[in-house]
């Protein structure tokens, strides 16, 4: 068995660090293989549902824990610390709560109308909360990561920018997204050194303008495409009806106008989600790229709008042929895109950082806000 | 048996190449450039093994040893008789094996799916009490009168004999207080609803549809066979489980296969509720005859619905929650035209 991650040198002696000041390009690396992932993989699903749903604590942490662990920095992997029993509780919290709240609002309907507002003032809470779970119990080169959010700030930019972009047809979305990106990346410390990143306003413009382009050329040609399709229902079917006199039918009105509608209604789902994908990878470029980690580290990111978007479709569309069977290869190969289109710009020593915490509290936020669906937008 | 890694600092990147080994009196030790520790019993904490990702031990002053050995960590940790859960990592590794039961586990799921989640969920509906089903039909038709009914404007002798009909049928059937009420649906147009609980809505849309309202009659035992097997409550309890297997198989909620899936669910959820209408049709044959009328009443009903040559729908049927009318009047004529 190896002893030692075969890209760097195995010799790590105590000796002086090599070439202290020169700014060093240290590839992210990932040296997970699908096959592997799969028999983790199949082996969550069957005790999650053998255990009807208890496993699934401990599946989240094996995967994370795989996926971390095969993640390398030069020659350092990543770890990944929460326990089952830690997410378990987290989870059966949030279930609690969710499971009585709804309960509550169906017999006072007074009380729901309460419940939504108390939401929406817990997400912001509800992030930062989760943002700081996660980080605490990553490290790299057993150093912790910790996350320091500010409640308003995350009030701002998750619950009323939002909206503000919504008003403005998403013409504001970069605005939010470079908020965003600022906000997460800016509340990161790696054993006490803070992290920040400026995203430039133009270049996330660019990418959505592209990103729209991308949109409407899925709209316009899809349906198309679907239109070909035998099985698929298209106005083409719609004009053999016409022929007959009687449009009467037990159905009402409204289905024949979905019938109309379905294949367009589907393109442009099918463009909305492209798009999201495209610009999703634009934005990590620039987020991760303008990011600095304190002792003038920096980080590059070379991910391809285009081969990304088709890198994760195929995968769901392959995963959704094979009855999911296979997930754990699509899953495997999107994220190893992601990694290796990461890169670290050391500047000198990596052997200086200390861990500033040592535990990571409750894994609730970030369990309620994963069940509520509750994100930053922001991946790394 | 030795063990070569890297020994942390506590909670600091600092780290020396280090060997962790069975001394020849069977003591554990652990080996630096500059010392050698004597590790008494139960001192280390390991972490569990994920397949090859680098394994863990804890020292008790805060120390991490690190290894990527995880076979040489496994033998290790045999012979001093501790158990570090490689039971779930020997059963991750046993890939031909896995995937036969994968392909075992699967084809069960879509069996359970396919009749498991109506077979629970029609059990957890039979437990619902009538005055609950009732009060949810009621939510229903106050919605449905708030957005898209008006007050019904049928002829009081057209009214006087569906009240009739309807009479006869629900007293030959097991729901003898099953109620008619009539409605004006210019948005929903020509059509009957059954409501969970014993409501059944009749529309004037429909009512206009035909000469004699009398025909409808074979409508009237349609929507009562849905009243009688409690269709509306077991499609929502039905829904309800399917989305909750949905969640539990593919684990983490908000995951892209999570939403394809639950697309597919949808479209199973609609083939639950062709199974529905076949019944129904089925029933109101019975309960037709059992008064003493034509039960090919219901399929003259649809084909003035669908038109004089008798063309299926254009939608396809497995996007539909009616069966294709054309299956539908052979099923109840038996093939033969009326």
């Amino acid at each position: 068995m190896a002893e030692s991650y075969p890209d760097i040198m195995p010799t790590n002696t105590g000796a002086a660090p090599q070439a202290a000041t020169a700014q060093r390009v240290v590839p992210m690396m990932f040296h997970g293989k699908a096959g592997a992932y799969f028999g983790i993989w199949i082996v969550n699903v069957l005790l999650t549902i053998l255990t009807l749903g208890i496993w699934s604590a401990w599946a989240k942490v094996r995967t994370n824990r795989w996926f971390y662990g095969h993640t390398v920095l030069d020659g350092h992997a990543f770890e990944y610390h929460a326990t089952g029993w830690q997410i378990l509780r987290g989870r059966l919290l949030a279930v609690l709560i969710i499971a009585l709240t709804t309960v509550a609002g169906m017999f006072l309907p007074l009380l729901d109308l309460v419940m939504i507002v108390a939401f929406l003032f817990a997400v912001p809470w509800i992030i930062n909360a989760g943002l700081r779970f996660t980080a605490r119990v990553t490290s790299w080169r057993n150093v912790r990561f910790d996350f320091v959010g500010s409640y308003w700030r995350a009030m701002g930019i998750f619950c009323l920018m939002p909206i503000a972009v919504m008003f403005t047809l998403g013409l504001l979305a970069p605005v939010g997204t470079r908020m965003a990106g600022r906000y997460v990346v800016g509340g990161y410390r790696f054993g006490g050194a803070q992290c920040s990143s400026e995203p430039r306003l133009g270049k996330l413009y660019k990418a959505l303008g592209l990103s729209v382009l991308l949109f409407l050329g899925v709209c316009l040609l899809l349906p198309v495409v679907l239109g070909l399709l035998p099985f698929v229902p298209s106005p083409l079917g719609l004009l053999g009806l016409l022929q007959t006199s009687h449009l009467g039918s037990l159905e009402n009105n409204q289905e024949l106008l979905m019938m109309m509608l379905f294949p367009l209604i589907l393109s442009f789902y099918a463009a909305i989600f492209v798009a999201a994908l495209f610009y999703g990878a634009h934005v990590r470029n620039e987020v991760v790229g303008q990011m600095r980690i304190e002792g003038g580290h920096g980080m590059r990111s070379t991910l391809s709008g285009l081969r990304y978007t088709w890198t994760a479709m195929s995968g769901w569309i392959a995963a959704l042929f094979t009855l999911g069977l296979l997930y754990p290869w699509a899953k495997v190969r999107l994220y190893r895109y992601h990694v290796t289109n990461t890169t670290l710009l050391a500047n000198g020593d990596l052997d200086g950082f200390v861990s500033t915490h040592a535990s990571a509290n409750s894994s609730f936020g970030s369990e309620f806000g994963q069940l509520e669906g509750i994100s930053t937008g922001i991946t790394f | 048996m030795e063990l070569r890694g890297r020994l942390f600092a506590p909670r600091a990147s600092a780290h020396q190449p280090a060997t962790l080994f069975l001394a020849a009196d069977s003591t554990l030790r652990l080996r630096t450039a500059d010392a050698e520790t004597l590790l008494p019993p139960g001192s280390l904490a390991w972490s569990s093994r994920v397949d090859s990702i680098p394994r863990r031990a804890t020292l008790p002053d805060g120390q991490v040893f690190e290894t990527l050995d995880n076979d040489s960590a496994d033998a290790l940790l045999r012979t001093l008789g501790t158990t570090s859960t490689t039971w779930v990592s020997r059963l991750e590794r046993m890939r031909t094996r896995l995937l036969v039961l994968a392909v075992l586990t699967f084809a069960i799921s879509m069996a359970g799916i396919r009749w498991g989640v109506p077979a629970a969920a029609d059990i957890a509906a039979r437990w619902v009490p009538d005055s609950v089903a009732q009060t949810m039909g009621d939510g229903v038709l106050s919605t449905l009168d708030r957005l898209v009914f008006n007050p019904s404007k049928a002829k009081p002798e057209d009214v006087a004999k569906l009240d009739a009909v309807f009479q006869k049928l629900a007293a030959a059937s097991d729901m003898p207080q099953a109620r008619l009420l009539y409605r004006a649906s210019p948005r929903l147009g020509a059509n009957a609803f059954a409501l969970p609980g014993n409501t059944v809505i009749m529309t004037d849309e429909l009512i206009d549809l035909v000469d004699d309202p009398t025909v409808l009659a074979g409508v009237l035992a349609h929507e009562i066979g849905h009243l009688e097997y409690r269709h509306s409550l077991r499609r929502v309890a039905r829904a309800a489980g399917l989305a909750a297997v949905i969640m539990l198989i593919t684990g983490e909620p908000g995951d892209m296969l999570h939403d394809v899936t639950a697309m597919g669910a949808g479209v199973l959820d609609l083939s639950y509720s062709r199974q529905f209408e076949r019944q129904a049709d089925a029933r109101a044959t019975e309960l037709m005859t059992a008064i003493g009328r034509d039960p090919q009443e219901l399929a003259i009903v649809l084909e003035k619905l669908v038109g004089p040559d008798g063309r299926t729908s254009a939608f396809p049927e497995w996007l539909s929650s009616h069966p294709a009318p054309g299956e539908r009047i052979e099923a109840l004529t038996g093939g033969k035209r009326p």
